[in-house]
């Protein structure tokens, strides 16, 4: 795309230059444009694929090189001073100055460049024969007749010759983009005229092959005629380098030179040379062309033409697809959005109901209209065809046209029809939001143009007919998982979708314009109407795009997180390790928007009435279950497990039941535990419906019933482990499980790393929000009668959180689990400390050196990675209880800070206590025990208690080597029910008892040391 | 060595507590020189809480009594204790101040 | 029963004992005085291997403690040690203090061993304090309970290094009366001292030390009347001398003055003795430093308790300069007060250093 704007620019600066060639004599105006060299940094007009855009790019490089499809569109632009110059053939040129006074060549040609006809390539013998008949041509003075006679430079018109063509024998189909005066256009009588006109005639007779033109637009001229939908293309094209690699040229029969067109440098026009640059400076917001739409906001609808469209000729735009074209509008009308794409039968309709928005009458693009069928459906598509064949030819499509396809406001005559009730019934894929096409009338029917349409086949084949309304972007799936049998709304036949699909042929041909909102006299005059209206309540957010430099929450690990970076490099992101966070860092404004599974999101805001969607579709994955590289076996047992159960509809079952239906209300079927041998560790996140989630004390989501199936028909003793999310891959690698499961997108940087089953389900992400910052949605008033008590949502926080589906449960083994790594890591802890610090103290330098490292080493490594370290690492190829790793790793961080302590505690006793112990005559370990020992024990126990304490804390982060402690339990009753205030106060006073109780155990050691106290009490 | 300085009309009584010896004796020259800048005035010198003389401390209240005499002021010495009264005694000082 | 042949001990090749060999016979008191820093309380931290010999070999009861086989800890049963910083168990009470050698080593109930205890409290004047701990004590208490608790283990000698040197001088006495009363009863004792008229009075041997031998021993008359060697005869002469060098005009007066008011307090010296030591002093300082090209001026005090008079001892090196027969100084005020507060003012030109020695008047 950038290719093809560049290239328009250069075009413009081409343009630019013949202006101020031909405006020579009025040298003092610098903005004239009177040679090429004038056009360095000028707008430049080009048509798109054409080689005077290549040139134009080439040539001017600092110039703007604008696209365009077609050449009367450029010359518009250059009319309305949005571009300076336009590049083109000489001919095409000549004849556009001819009919604009006010434009003129620069007449130092830019480039010469051959003129050909093009054929297939490998056709030879189409080639040479053609290539004979230029050549003959040529020497028989044919061709500068043709010259002669259409590149004129006067007014006279075109003395067409009549030529007698041959009605039999192969037809030759050729090409044209018949836009182009005088080389190509189409005359008076609606024919394929010009001097290519003209030789294609020439060429028809002398072949003896009768001839059909077949004009589109330009770009789409060598696509056509490489997939055989033409068999020549003769429509001044050049024979570029870059076009042979795709087709074969003939001779050339004509040697044309790109010349530039520019405006006349008269007085008049002097002043309006400038006022491009100045519009530009200003950044005007009306937008009257389509060029004004380079930075606009645009809405499509999503998965349509326009928005392909939108994305290719305004690669600048950000383009917002909408799924409805109703939001599209009232998006814009509530000025977050500049223009929408859309048919223009729709916009016609859009335009005529809201008065304040209009069309850009270019138009962008034309497509055909068609239906849709399932591929390979031979019967109904050809019967399909026949049908919109006789409707055309009865005059029925015109009828329908004039009827649905109104200017004015007046009722749409809608006709009766009786319908076939018997027979088998032909299900009709809808989208009924674009009216006219395809709209829901008073009688609550789909009706329109498509609606009627589809009531005459349904009368046509006898069958009857039942609608399936819903949203664009499902018809297609809709069709081909046989949802529906057709889709009759307003759908365009575009290649790649007719990759998945066949379409009939076209009923209709419409083509995509612009909508924009009418531009007001005000901000015409004053031309300084703020580029972004947004920027009172920058927070406001329309699009995907003004998240650009707002901070995103994601979860961490999640292809999320790489693609935001990728996407919007300035965006802050924050990654989370549970939705419950994000939701949080939502609602207390610490990002402005959460990335996450569509699903989940879904599921959230119906708990959140706070947030809303911003955007449902922003990225799709496959989801596969992640394997061990090394474990190709299992790898292939589940994925045949995956292809038995896909095609005998079991998985269906299991699909339905979490992605169809209310996950939270899905009920799973029992599985029994298969006591087999051979044990399958399953790694998971819990990270929420649909994927995991523990309820009523186990665990459920689509992806534990798949494993659970697994594991039943492999006969698998199915365990399954919890764990960070980001620390999944690092377990599977490591050999702690034999499978990750939990929502895994399958990407190409973790393929590296494991190996990914076969696609079980489609992840698409979802942009959440807040309600009020989302623009769409804003304005929705929020519902006061939602607010509670703060005691009432207290009591529905203990309900939810701890009461219903028995979460207590998981608090209170999390607490046990938490509990337990405490006191065996601070048992642990203090015995290896004590020998760590007798080692220390020893006067052996080995043995003193060692410990000096060990604690240098251990306090030097931050506790989560020694946990990691432990598990994923040290025991990586054990089987260890990850409680046991747990209170190793803390045991052995423990160790090196108590070793310490105690070094200076008992350093810290006077040396004179051990000399005076020793010349009573105790041995020096009874000195230490006696004396030492119990002096020390004072001094550390208040620095003890302390880290001790933080142990208790540190234990939170055992979630990454899959034990569930307390934290862990609460982000899963988290995961669950989105609230934050509830389980983390909950988890936080706890952790304050657990503390509270074990430093009252402490304190009573404390007091048992202390000899005052002690001596006090006892007497 | 403290020194507490109250002015009544055109005399300045300087409390000198502590040690006067040769090294803060410059503390008190420096005090009575900078008050003489200002103008003459009468010097009463309060020794009660004077623990220790020595030789340099005589020798900046020998030059004050000086620049009294030769500027027709007094200087007024009061409440002196029994071991700095030995030290002027021995210096045969006793005679040339107003000791009081 | 202790015999000690040729006992050396070095720290980094500095001899601090070179060759000592004495004998301590049972019921002997000895006390070892000598200059700082000449080995005493090394000697005595020898003998119950609290430092370990470089060589020689000492003999408890005819048995060689530095053999292997020895048993040290019960060696050092027999030898109780009261140290100078006292070192009473800090965790435990004064009853414990007592308790825990005879429980945990002699295998003494502990009735029987708090039984003992509370005679011994009772023995030093402090049955009351049973319960309290050592912070809770003055340091005479706490070096009394030490002595009970090196009693309560039934030694059959005590080694005291230095015990009232931290001690403020009146606690000092508290702490001799004990010990001699100790004496009365016939205990065997090792005393490093420098309380010499407790020495002369309480000892019935004095072993005087210095440069690391024993330089002269005998009966405390003899060593403190009629010492028999020059050493010896200077230091009981001067046994507490002070010497403060000063080598800058810019000497610190008032440090000066603290360490001889210091030394004065020790001697118990009146107060007027003191304040005018300290004119005279820095009279004369005041007189020499800028006469002086370079300092380098020894100050030396010296207190003879038999003579119960001050010494005062200044030299100066440099050019001969004699301040006494200087005219200009005969009316210097400095001049006129040291004249006045001293007597037997004598000037010498000595090993290049003016020598001037005088008597603090009483």
């Amino acid at each position: 795309m950038k290719k093809r704007i560049t290239l328009n620019r250069l075009g413009f600066m081409a343009l630019w230059c013949i202006l101020l060639l031909i405006s020579g004599g009025c040298g003092e105006q610098k903005k004239e444009i009177t040679s090429l060299d004038d056009l360095k940094n000028v707008k430049i007009g080009a048509m798109t694929g054409s080689t005077g855009e290549a040139l134009s790019l080439k040539r001017f490089p600092a110039a703007t090189t604008k696209s365009f499809d077609d050449i009367m569109d450029a010359i518009a632009a250059i009319k309305s001073n949005q571009i300076d110059a336009v590049i083109t053939s000489y001919p095409t040129a000549l004849n556009i100055c001819k009919h604009n006074q006010n434009l003129c060549l620069i007449h130092e040609p830019v480039d010469y460049e051959d003129t050909a006809i093009a054929v297939k390539k490998n056709e030879k013998e189409l080639l040479a024969s053609l290539n004979q008949i230029i050549n003959e041509l040529a020497n028989d003075g044919t061709l500068d007749d043709l010259k002669k006679r259409w590149l004129k430079t006067d007014m006279s018109p075109y003395e067409e010759k009549e030529f007698d063509l041959p009605k039999e024998g192969n037809v030759l189909t050729v090409g044209t983009a018949a836009t182009r005066e005088p080389i190509c256009f189409i005359n008076g009588k609606n024919e394929v005229s010009g001097f290519d006109g003209e030789l294609a005639r020439i060429i028809s007779i002398k072949l003896g092959r009768p001839i059909v033109f077949k004009d589109m637009t330009f770009s789409a001229l060598i696509p056509a005629l490489m997939s055989g939908k033409v068999d020549a293309i003769i429509t001044g094209m050049t024979a570029t380098d870059e076009r042979r690699k795709s087709v074969d040229f003939t001779t050339p029969y004509y040697k044309n030179s790109q010349v530039m067109i520019v405006r006349k440098p008269k007085g008049a026009d002097k002043a309006s040379v400038n006022t491009p640059d100045e519009s530009a400076k200003s950044g005007t917001k009306a937008i009257t062309s389509l060029d004004d739409l380079k930075h606009a906001k645009i809405g499509a609808m999503t998965g349509s033409t326009g928005e392909r469209l939108s994305l290719a000729r305004f690669p600048t735009a950000s383009t917002k697809s909408f799924d409805v074209i109703m939001d599209a509008v009232a998006a814009m009308n509530a000025n977050q959005l500049d223009a929408v794409i859309i048919s223009d039968p729709t916009a016609l309709n859009i335009c005529k109901h809201n008065q304040n928005l209009c069309l850009i009458p270019e138009s962008l693009d034309k497509e055909n209209i068609a239906i849709a069928v399932r591929k390979n459906e031979k019967d109904l598509l050809a019967s399909l065809n026949n049908l919109i064949k006789d409707l055309k030819n009865d005059g029925t499509l015109d009828d329908l046209k004039k009827r649905w396809f109104k200017t004015d406001t007046s009722p749409y005559e809608e006709k009766e029809f009786v319908l076939p009730k018997e027979g088998s019934v032909l299900t009709i894929g809808t989208s009924a939001t674009s009216e006219p096409f395809c709209f829901i009338n008073g009688k609550n029917e789909v009706s329109g143009l498509d609606g009627e349409l589809a009531r005459i086949i349904s009368m046509k084949l006898g069958r009857p007919i039942v609608f399936k309304d819903m949203t664009f972007s499902a018809l297609i799936p809709a069709l081909l998982s046989g949802k529906v049998d057709i889709i009759i709304s307003g759908m365009t036949a575009t290649e790649e979708r007719s990759k998945s699909v066949d379409f009939t042929a076209s009923y209709y041909q419409e083509s995509q314009v612009v909508i924009v909102k009418k531009p007001s006299g005000a901000e015409m005059a004053s031309g300084n109407v703020p580029v972004d209206e947004a920027k009172p309540d920058t927070d406001m957010l329309r699009t995907m795009d003004d998240l650009a430099e707002k901070d995103v929450g994601v979860y961490e690990g999640t292809v999320h997180d790489s693609f935001v970076a990728k996407k919007y490099p300035k965006a802050g992101i924050k990654r989370y390790n549970s939705s419950a966070d994000m939701v949080m860092a939502l609602k207390t404004k610490k990002i402005s928007a959460a990335l996450l599974d569509a699903l989940a999101a879904s599921v959230l805001i119906k708990t959140n009435s706070e947030l809303g969607i911003l955007d449902n579709d922003v990225l799709t994955l496959p989801l596969g279950m992640g394997f061990n590289k090394k474990d190709k076996d299992l790898l292939n047992r589940f994925n045949n497990y995956l292809k038995t159960a896909k095609s005998d509809g079991s998985f269906d079952v299991i699909y339905n039941r979490w992605y169809k239906g209310d996950p939270e209300k899905a009920q799973m079927p029992k599985f029994k535990r298969v006591s087999a041998e051979k044990k399958l560790v399953v790694g998971v996140a819990v990270e929420d419906l649909p994927y995991v989630a523990y309820m009523n004390g186990e665990y459920v989501g689509i992806d534990i019933e798949i494993v659970q199936n697994l594991a039943q028909n492999e006969g698998f003793d199915l365990e399954i482990v919890t764990m960070e999310f980001p620390a999944l891959v690092t377990a599977l690698i490591s050999g702690k499980v034999d499978m990750i499961t939990d929502g895994i997108a399958i990407t190409e940087e973790r393929q590296k790393q494991i190996d990914f089953s076969d696609s079980y389900a489609d992840f698409n992400t979802a942009a959440i929000a807040l309600k009020k910052n989302i623009a769409a949605i804003s304005q929705e008033p929020v519902d006061e009668s939602l607010k509670i008590s703060f005691f009432q949502s207290v009591i529905d926080g203990f309900n939810n959180n701890l009461i219903k589906e028995k979460r207590y449960l998981l608090i209170v083994n999390g607490l046990t689990t938490t509990v337990i790594i405490s006191i065996f890591a601070t048992i642990l802890g203090t015995f290896l400390g004590a020998l760590v610090c007798f080692m220390r103290m020893s006067r052996n330098k080995l043995v003193n050196s060692i410990a000096a490292i060990y604690i240098s080493v251990l306090r030097g490594t931050p506790v989560l990675v020694l946990l990691m370290i432990t598990f994923y690492v040290v025991f990586a190829s054990v089987n260890i209880d990850p409680v046991f790793v747990a209170v190793i790793a803390f045991g052995l961080n423990f160790a090196a800070y108590v070793s310490e302590m105690f070094r200076a505690g008992i350093e810290g006793v006077d040396s004179g206590q051990t000399e005076a112990g020793i010349a009573i005559g105790f041995s020096k370990i009874k000195t230490f025990i006696y004396i030492v020992m119990p002096q020390a024990t004072r001094r550390i126990l208040p620095i003890y208690k302390g880290e001790f304490i933080s142990l208790i804390k540190m234990t939170s982060i055992v979630g990454y080597i899959a034990v569930q402690d307390l934290t862990k339990a609460s982000d899963i009753i988290r995961s669950r029910t989105f609230d934050a205030f509830f389980p983390l106060i909950m988890v936080a006073v706890l952790y304050y008892l657990i503390s509270w109780v074990l430093m009252l155990a402490l304190g009573y050691v404390e007091r048992m040391t202390d000899p005052k106290l002690r001596t006090r009490k006892g007497r | 060595m403290n020194i507490s300085k109250t002015q009544t009309g055109d005399s300045i009584t300087l409390v000198i507590s502590g040690r006067l010896d040769s090294i803060t004796c410059v503390q008190l020259s420096n005090e009575i020189d900078s008050i003489n800048k200002t103008g003459n005035f009468n010097f009463v010198f309060d020794f009660e809480t004077l623990d220790y003389i020595s030789s340099a401390g005589l020798r900046v209240i020998l030059t004050t009594q000086k620049h009294a005499n030769a500027n027709n002021t007094k200087l007024e010495i009061r409440n002196i204790t029994n071991s700095v009264r030995e030290v002027f005694d021995m210096t045969g000082l006793l005679p040339i101040l107003t000791i009081v | 029963m202790i015999r000690v042949e040729k006992l050396t001990k070095k720290f980094n090749d500095i001899s601090i004992l070179r060759d000592i060999t004495t004998e301590i016979k049972k019921g002997e008191v000895i006390s070892i005085i000598g200059p700082s820093g000449t080995g005493k309380s090394t000697f005595l931290r020898c003998l119950n291997l609290l430092e370990t010999p470089t060589s020689g070999t000492i003999f408890i009861d005819e048995v060689d403690i530095l053999k292997k086989k020895t048993d040290v800890p019960k060696m050092r049963q027999k030898m109780g040690m009261v140290f100078q910083s006292f070192n009473l168990f800090a965790h435990l009470t004064v009853l414990e203090n007592l308790t825990i050698g005879p429980v945990k080593l002699l295998g003494k109930s502990k009735d029987a061993a708090e039984k003992k205890a509370v005679e011994l409290l009772k023995l030093v004047g402090l049955a009351e304090k049973a319960d309290s701990f050592a912070d809770e004590l003055s340091g005479g208490q706490k070096q009394r309970v030490a002595i009970a608790r090196c009693l309560s283990m039934e030694p059959e000698i005590i080694l005291f290094d230095e015990p009232t040197s931290a001690l403020d001088p009146t606690m000092v006495s508290e702490v001799l009366a004990v010990i001699r009363r100790l004496a009365k009863e016939g205990m065997t004792m090792a005393i490093v001292t420098h309380e010499m008229e407790f020495a002369r009075n309480v000892s019935n041997r004095v072993l005087y030390m210095d440069e690391g031998i024993i330089y002269e021993d005998g009966a405390p008359q003899i060593i403190f009347d009629h010492p028999q060697k020059e050493k010896t005869k200077a230091f009981i002469n001067r046994v507490r001398s002070f010497v403060y060098p000063i080598d800058s005009p810019n000497y610190d007066l008032y440090a000066m003055n603290a360490e001889i008011e210091a030394f004065c307090e020790k001697h118990i010296l009146p107060k007027k003795m003191r304040n005018n030591t300290l004119l005279v002093l820095e009279e004369l300082l005041a007189l020499y430093i800028p006469k002086l090209k370079q300092v380098a001026i020894t100050v030396t005090l010296a207190y003879s308790e038999k003579k119960e008079t001050l010494e005062l001892m200044i030299e100066a090196s440099g050019d001969k300069m004699n301040l006494l027969d200087d005219p200009a100084m005969a009316d210097d005020m400095g001049m006129t007060i040291v004249r006045n507060l001293t007597e037997n003012l004598e000037y010498q030109w000595k090993d290049g250093k003016n020598t001037l020695t005088m008597a603090l008047r009483k």
